[in-house]
Order: C-alpha cells, then sequence, then structure tokens
C-alpha cells in the first residue's frame, strides 16, 4: 500500500477555514473568493487536466467549477468536507465535459528511447495509460478518485452523490472495464500474471 | 473455493481501498486473511498497485497562469437563491506575489504567459543544496517540420516523460534540471528555443524530485 500521489487534494487546507471562506463567499466576499480560488485552482487544475491532457479545456473546466462554487456557496450545508464538495462539483462539471469528447492517449514514452532493463516496466505502463484512455469518464473519475486521489469508499460516495454501496459497485464496474481493456491490449503484470 | 466464486466476495470489492490504505483496521486485517486465500484478489493487487504507481508518476504540478476571470464575478451570472445579497463586483484581480503550492512553483515567462492580469510569478526559483527539479516545458515546433526531425529533437532533451500533442500541436516534458534560479531557467529555455524545429519553448511548473523515481 502506498499514499496516493493525490491525496493532497483533500488533505491541504484546514477544512474548518474553508468552511469560513465558504460562508463569507455566500455573503458575496471576492476576497473570500479569491482565497478559494488561489487555493484550489492548482489542485483543480492538475487534478482535471490529468482526465482532459488539454490546457485550454481544464482552464475552462476549472473556471466553470469556481463559478458554480461562487454562485452556490450558500447551498453548501457542512455534511461533508468543503474539499469534497468542491471535487463533487468538478466531478459533474468534469463529467458533463468530457462525456462529450473521447479522452486522449495521455502519454507515448515509447517515443523515447529506453534503457533495456526498464523496458518492460514503461511498455506495462505505456499499456495502462492507454488502457485509461479507453475507459469511459465515469469508469476514469473512480479509478482516478480511488488509486490517484486516495479517497475511501465513503469519499467517493460524498463526491459522486450516492450511497457507499453503489460508489463500491461504480469502482467494481469501472475495475471491471480496466480489466477487460487490459487483457485486450496484452497487459500482463510484473509477476507475468 | 473457485475462481468465481472468490471474485464475488464482498471481500473483493474493498481491493482498491485496501491499496490505497483507506480501510479501517478491522477491514484491513479481513482483507489481508482474503487475500492469502483469494488468488484473483492477489494478482489483481498487483495491478492495481501498478496503476496507482502510473497515475502517480503522471503527476504533474501545474499551476494557474492567470488570476481569477473578471467574468466569474460578473453580477449577471450570478443567480444565488432568493435572500441572498447582491453584490457588483468588477476588475477582481489578485493581489500579485507568489502562489506558493507545496509541491510546485510557477514560472512565468515570455508573452504567451504574461497576459493581462498574470500575476502568479516569482522572482527566484528554489534552491536547495544541489538537487535536480522535474521541470515542466512545452514545446511548439514548425509545422512544416517532419516527424522524425520533431522525435529527434525531444530525444536529445532527455526527457523524464513526454506526453502530446495536445490539440495545438504542443508537447508536454517533463525535464530534469539541476537549475535553481531564473537565470538559469532561462538560459535553458533559450537554448531549447534556438534549436531547430523548436518554434516556442516555455517552462511553467516545476515538480519537485519524486522520491524512488
Amino acid at each position: 500500500m502506498q499514499q496516493s500521489a493525490g491525496k493532497h487534494l483533500l488533505e491541504r487546507s484546514s477544512d474548518a477555514k474553508e468552511q469560513a471562506l465558504l460562508r463569507a463567499i455566500a455573503r458575496g466576499s471576492r476576497d473570500a473568493m479569491a482565497e478559494l480560488y488561489r487555493n484550489y485552482y492548482p489542485r483543480l487544475f492538475r487534478f482535471l487536466h490529468r482526465l482532459s491532457h488539454d490546457y485550454s479545456l481544464t482552464e475552462e473546466l476549472v473556471n466553470d467549477v469556481m463559478l458554480v462554487v461562487w454562485q452556490s456557496a450558500d447551498k453548501f450545508q457542512g455534511a461533508s468536507k468543503v474539499s469534497t464538495w468542491i471535487l463533487g462539483i468538478a466531478y459533474r462539471q468534469g463529467l458533463k465535459k468530457l462525456s462529450k469528447r473521447r479522452l486522449p492517449l495521455a502519454q507515448d514514452s515509447g517515443r523515447i528511447e529506453t534503457p533495456v532493463d526498464e523496458r518492460q516496466t514503461v511498455e506495462r505502463r505505456d499499456l495502462i495509460v492507454k488502457a485509461l484512455s479507453r475507459l469511459t469518464p465515469n469508469h476514469r473519475l473512480m479509478i482516478e478518485f480511488v488509486l490517484y486521489l486516495g479517497l475511501s469508499y465513503r469519499e467517493v460516495a460524498d463526491v459522486v452523490g450516492c450511497p457507499v454501496n453503489t460508489a463500491k459497485t461504480r469502482v467494481h464496474h469501472a475495475r471491471k472495464q480496466l480489466r477487460e481493456i487490459l487483457t485486450t491490449l496484452g497487459y500482463r503484470n510484473e509477476a507475468g500474471q | 473455493m473457485s475462481r468465481r466464486e472468490q471474485t464475488t466476495s464482498p471481500l473483493c470489492e474493498l481491493l482498491p481501498w485496501y491499496v490505497n490504505g483507506t480501510l479501517d483496521e478491522a477491514e484491513q486485517k479481513a482483507m489481508i486473511a482474503h487475500l492469502d486465500h483469494c488468488q484473483a484478489c492477489r494478482e489483481e493487487r498487483i495491478v492495481l498497485g501498478e496503476i496507482q504507481e502510473t497515475l502517480g508518476r503522471e503527476a504533474v504540478a501545474v499551476l494557474p497562469r492567470a488570476p481569477i476571470p473578471d467574468a466569474l464575478f460578473d453580477d449577471d451570472k450570478r443567480q444565488r437563491s432568493a435572500g441572498t445579497a447582491r453584490h457588483a463586483i468588477t476588475g477582481l484581480a489578485l493581489a500579485a506575489g507568489i502562489a506558493a503550492v507545496a509541491v510546485a512553483i510557477v514560472l512565468t515567462r515570455g508573452p504567451a504567459l504574461t497576459g493581462p492580469g498574470t500575476l502568479f510569478e516569482t522572482a527566484t526559483a528554489p534552491a536547495v543544496g544541489n538537487a535536480t527539479f522535474d521541470y515542466v516545458l512545452h514545446l511548439e515546433f514548425h509545422g512544416a517540420r517532419s516527424a522524425e526531425e520533431r522525435d529527434a529533437t525531444i530525444r536529445a532533451l532527455n526527457p523524464e516523460s513526454v506526453a502530446g500533442p495536445d490539440r495545438n500541436g504542443s508537447y508536454r516534458l517533463i525535464v530534469r534540471l539541476p537549475a535553481q534560479s531564473m537565470d538559469e531557467l532561462e538560459a535553458f529555455r533559450r537554448r531549447v528555443e534556438a534549436r531547430e524545429p523548436v518554434s516556442r519553448a516555455e517552462i511553467i511548473a516545476i515538480e519537485l524530485p519524486i522520491e524512488g523515481r
């Protein structure tokens, strides 16, 4: 087990402070909005860019998310962490836009010469990247939530806005689709299985 | 127990959260016991670990190029629920200065990144002993050049990873450099931009070294 690379998305800021910011935003404070924007823009950008691999689209998406935050801060009920609420908005906005387009291939490391002893690892990673790019946006998001952001199943349920068992089922379906694609691509893990 | 039976166990559903380390203690213990006799989960655990590692390697710190768009505060767009005060907000710009994020510092330069209101700048890149940093380099090429020439140029930069082309035809490279000042970075950028067939090079962010890379 290892700490997920993107876990910081949910951990960087104090939730109490962010709740105070949201209350101020709900009252119309542009300073509070500026602070929240400054805190979240890089995190959201990094996450959404992983899905779109397109700078213009990502900028557009992040601003869509922040616009919803600006418009809906007064609807935040405090039932979840602020970061979870914002990630939920990003999930819905991202899904809406990304569902209309095929997610592009993220990386093509095969273009670069690689030492022989690393080649198999690189090839496996390339297959994983390819397989991830072939997932439906919803399935891709499920995988990113768990294996990149490191969300617990309760957090996934909060972000997606569904019961915990539904969240588990969605991740299960995403795993299933990923396994099928990996098999089609001829992936064999480091144990050769 | 057959493989089909094994994969229908409720514990099989928890495997991704075992891999990401968010199960509680009792669930973890149950999963460890389950892994002892479930071959399908043992195999998938390896795959999920590789996926997690791959996703982690893809993570690149990218910082904002622009402040909050004025449009975000356009009063006409703000549609709060009834009873909420409306505020006329115009022309907001974030305070100039450093936007420090734990793992990254934006390095803006050149006309493409210094449009009106580009306020996230640093005076110097961080100096951390003799450490090297992973810099994110964006490259654009002259359209008429061959793919071979383009690939050779990318390869010559010895990148850690390459992504692209995006829909604008640019490539993103992660290059590991010892540069620790803006001057060093600028000198590197100029050398890259002077190469054929590069038409434009930008360094937009850095990512601190990732342990074990």
